[in-house]
């Protein structure tokens, strides 16, 4: 059984890998040779997995180099996905720094929109937008003080983490939100339902594969969770949300109205209606020692895995072929059909890829706190603060933004608490929170500009 | 036909005083007849049913409540209901406004008047108008701070500030005077006898003698509503509601000729509030349980007249009454049925098929316009015959393609024993609620009356280009 899903997973592996080898236009023998490398990459990362389940393969020292081949291999790929460190100048042909601003050989200018990087980032800013990250600095930094010298050092650092905590699952859920409005202009209020749903499906998942191992269970569950909400959610877009895209209230209204649909259905169909926690494989059991708190491995897993997303996310939206047509979509989706590319096959990616993000959360959750059917609009409305914050359709502001909410919900809650025995701050910090940056900019903190 | 020959003795009348009160009356019935009528059939209401059914308007000691009364209270709920909706339509219909916490000035209006009631002791009346003021100066507050948003900003900030509110008013810091997660209890004010006899929707029955105070209460809900039907048409009729109207069609150009839209958003804004605050107060003194609940703030008292104002028809007078008023009633008249798909569909003892397989043939019709829809094309290249011969075709293959789904689904159903298993309505209400409302905003946009009214106008038009081209 195990190796069947690793050899299916390796097929899967190829078969991606090439798609991948293929957007990246590549000639066909690259394409095949990366397919094959990512292949056996994926087939080492499950079969390590499965090791640490259960250690019983046949294979297990092929496939623990190949683990070991994958650790190294993984970063060298992330990092030639990413931009030539240097370039040559036009003028004299030297090697130059790709950033550089002057070329130190014939003092050639570079045009800021060539620069990639942090520093091509921040050169291609507008002073609105150095503005926000100002600002978001110096709040990031009063958050901090203001939790060290409410409850010193160790309480401050626990309730740090709880914030980032909180922000990382935020993030989950605000990103397909964002990424949602900035290429197809709806505003997805099932959203929230879509991490009901993932929560529940990959519980179901979980609870149907009784038969095997903790950990294969605990990843089937992952994958039955973002596989239902994907499907789930390319039959929404290409059924109901396609024929409105002429009527944007009722698209509204309608995601509004299918996420109190499905809200329902979970609950007509889940008996008992809030599920405990499932236990997490052995690898992320166990505690650690925080700032004096014993916590839980599997909080640093979800970290880590937001942390993941919000890279990959950047990544395929920054470095593929598809990111940069869902990118020239967000900025006009018009023009980019006149270019001969199929929009509405990339709207349904990106709202599947929206849906999966949040069904991911969802589930990433369930081992955590369990299922409860108010966990939808909690978040819902947790992302709906973000993505008003961030601005919408921006992919920096939707990951700076949850992070802020997430502190700044966190450092509200202890502050109430240790001064009114109650979390009352919570909800409404967040509330002033979203008031104040409307305030001072309409648009959100990196949103596009209203004229 | 009707109108002219009225119109024709009007104008025979020879004191210009008296003719322009007559045709000012002729006018007020002719057009508003059908209102008239159902004015009446509401006001009759607990009449006619008590005599359809044999029971009495009002409960006694020795009389238990019949139909009659248990009628008086759904429909006074459904009507406040509708209430609510027409105060929604004229957000969502009337101003272009879509906002999703609405239920916000809904369940701050019940839980300010009853709060003041009992922490500071104000009277019933004066508590009422305080708290309508109040809800009006919170919807201007949120006007203020929401209306400077675009749209979708815009839906995003009510729905987080609503939500707001309920987790507010749930947290256990203000427990003593909101009533927490459990509620506003309001069974000592009513038993204090600090609210009006006549707002008391179950007395206690006295000695012998029936109490009118359920039927009363009943009529004061029938006038708050009409009154506030009324309201809404003269608003929308005055100066203030055209230029809303205007702003709905489009915004930039009502500023342009030099309106000041946010101005009549607010005002707009805050008499829906009034009215809504109003329907929530009027709400929780129907309530069975006697209580305000944190979730009249939250989501469901959004959707329910969202629901409603989308189903009925947005941007139309009566939609959302006759939604509000069709599905409420239609909820508790069917709430103890049982359904099956299974179920055999009889029209005058006639067997057309069971629920199934229609269910089967309606969504087998869809599949098939969905297939046709993304395919269409290749199909078109690959068969390259005249236009008829293709469309005759298809249209051969789809309705083979119905029967036989219709007959195989007759067959499946027989072999699942679909009738064997039932469901109660009350249970799958919701479910038939939300399926109604996917299949309004995707086919019917302009809702039920809307619809109708379009029809209306296409046919007049059609009339009218007949008799110009006759001429």
């Amino acid at each position: 059984m195990e190796q069947l899903i690793v050899w299916g997973v390796t097929l899967l592996g190829g078969v991606l890998g090439l798609a991948a080898f293929r957007q990246r236009g590549r000639d066909p023998v690259t394409g095949a040779v990366g397919g094959l490398v990512f292949a056996l990459l994926v087939a080492a990362l499950t079969n390590a997995i499965l090791n640490q389940v259960r250690d019983t393969s046949l294979l297990t020292f092929l496939f623990g180099v190949l683990g070991f081949a994958f650790a190294a291999l993984f970063p060298a790929y992330i990092v030639w996905l990413l931009p030539p460190l240097t370039t040559r100048c036009p003028d004299c042909e030297a090697v130059v720094y790709a950033n550089a601003r002057l070329c130190p050989n014939c003092q050639h200018r570079f045009a800021a929109s060539n620069r990639t990087g942090l520093s091509g980032y921040y050169a291609n800013l507008t002073p609105l937008h150095r503005r926000s990250w100002l600002l978001v600095a110096a709040y990031l930094v009063l958050l901090v003080v203001i939790s060290l010298a409410e409850f010193g050092f160790d309480m401050a650092g626990q309730t740090i983490f709880r914030g980032v905590f909180l922000g990382m699952l935020v993030f989950l859920v605000a990103s397909g939100l964002s990424l949602i409005f900035g290429l197809l202009d709806v505003l997805n209020f099932a959203q929230g339902a879509f991490l009901l749903i993932g929560a529940y499906a990959g519980y179901a998942t979980y609870e149907a594969l009784d038969g095997l191992s903790d950990g294969l269970r605990f990843v089937a569950a992952f994958g039955g969770a973002v596989l239902f909400v994907s499907v789930m959610g390319a039959l929404i877009e290409m059924l109901l949300i396609r024929p409105l895209y002429d009527r944007p209230v009722f698209q509204i209204v309608l995601t509004f109205g299918l996420g109190t649909i499905m809200l329902d259905l979970v609950r007509r169909l889940s008996d008992p209606d809030d599920k405990s926690p499932i236990p997490p494989p052995s690898v992320l059991d166990g505690q650690f020692d925080l700032f004096g708190q014993s916590l839980n491995v599997y909080r640093l897993f979800i970290i880590a895995l937001g942390l993941v997303m919000m890279i990959g996310v950047f990544l395929l939206l920054n470095r593929t072929r598809i990111g940069i047509i869902i990118r020239a979509g967000v900025q006009d989706s018009e023009m980019v059909q006149a270019l001969g590319i199929n929009v509405m096959r990339v709207f349904t990616l990106v709202f599947v890829l929206g849906a999966a993000l949040a069904a991911l959360g969802g589930i990433a959750l369930v081992p955590a706190e369990g299922a409860t059917l108010e966990m939808g609009s909690k978040y819902l409305i947790l992302a709906i603060v973000v993505v008003v914050i961030g601005g919408m359709g921006s992919y920096e502001g939707t990951a700076i933004a949850s992070l802020i909410v997430g502190l700044t919900r966190a450092v509200a809650e202890q502050l109430s608490l240790n001064r009114f025995g109650e979390p009352v701050l919570a909800e409404i910090s967040i509330l002033v929170l979203m008031i104040v940056v409307l305030l001072i900019q309409p648009s959100g903190l990196f949103g596009r500009e209203v004229s | 036909m009707i109108e002219r020959t009225v119109f024709t003795h009007i104008e025979k009348i020879e004191h210009p005083a008296l003719r322009r009160v007559a045709d000012i009356l002729a006018r007020l019935v002719l057009e508003n007849w059908l209102y008239f009528l159902i004015l009446l059939l509401l006001w009759r209401f607990p009449y006619l049913v008590a005599a359809l059914t044999d029971t009495e308007v009002a409960p006694t000691r020795f009389v238990r409540a019949g139909e009659s009364v248990f009628w008086q209270s759904e429909l006074a709920q459904a009507l406040v209901i509708a209430c609510l909706a027409m105060s929604y339509n004229l957000l969502f219909g009337f101003s272009g406004i879509v906002s999703f916490g609405h239920a916000l000035f809904f369940g701050a209006g019940a839980y300010l008047t009853f709060i003041l009631m009992i922490q500071l002791d104000f009277s019933f009346y004066q508590a009422v108008g305080l708290a309508v003021l109040g809800c009006m100066a919170l919807s201007l507050l949120s006007g203020v701070v929401t209306l400077r948003l675009r749209g979708v900003y815009f839906a995003m900030f009510t729905l987080a500030m609503a939500e707001v509110f309920v987790v507010l008013v749930r947290s256990a810091t203000w427990v003593e005077i909101t009533g927490g997660g459990d509620g506003l209890p309001l069974r000592d004010l009513f038993e204090s006898g600090r609210i009006p006899a006549d707002l008391i929707a179950t007395p206690r029955p006295a000695e012998g003698q029936p109490l009118f105070n359920r039927l009363h209460m009943y009529q004061i809900t029938v006038v708050f509503f009409a009154l506030t039907f009324l309201a809404i048409r003269r608003y929308l009729n005055s100066p203030t509601g055209r230029v809303m109207v205007a702003i709905r069609e489009n915004e930039q150009r009502a500023r342009t000729i030099g309106y000041n839209t946010f101005y009549y958003k607010l005002i707009t804004m805050m008499f829906a509030g009034a009215i809504a605050s109003l329907s929530g107060i009027l709400f929780v003194l129907w309530g069975a349980d006697k209580q305000v609940k944190p979730d009249y703030l939250g989501i469901t008292y959004t959707v329910v007249p969202l629901l409603y104002t989308l189903i009925g028809g947005v941007g139309t007078l009566t939609g959302p009454v006759l939604a509000a008023l069709g599905l409420e009633l239609g909820e508790t008249y069917f709430y103890n049925e049982h359904i099956s798909l299974g179920q055999r569909v009889e029209v005058l003892s006639l067997s057309f098929g069971t629920l199934w397989q229609w269910m089967v043939v309606v969504l087998l019709a869809g599949v098939l316009w969905f297939v046709r829809q993304q395919v269409g094309r290749a199909v078109d290249r690959l068969t390259l015959e005249g236009d008829r011969a293709r469309r005759a075709a298809a249209g051969g293959l789809a309705l083979v393609a119905l029967v036989s789904g219709w007959l195989i689904a007759g067959e499946l159903g027989d072999v699942w024993k679909l009738h064997e298993q039932s469901y109660l309505v009350s249970d799958i209400w919701q479910l038939f609620l939300g399926t109604v409302f996917v299949i309004v905003v995707m086919v019917l946009p302009h809702g039920i009356v809307g619809t109708w009214n379009l029809w209306r106008v296409r046919r007049r038009i059609r009339h009218l280009e007949r008799e110009l081209q006759k001429h």
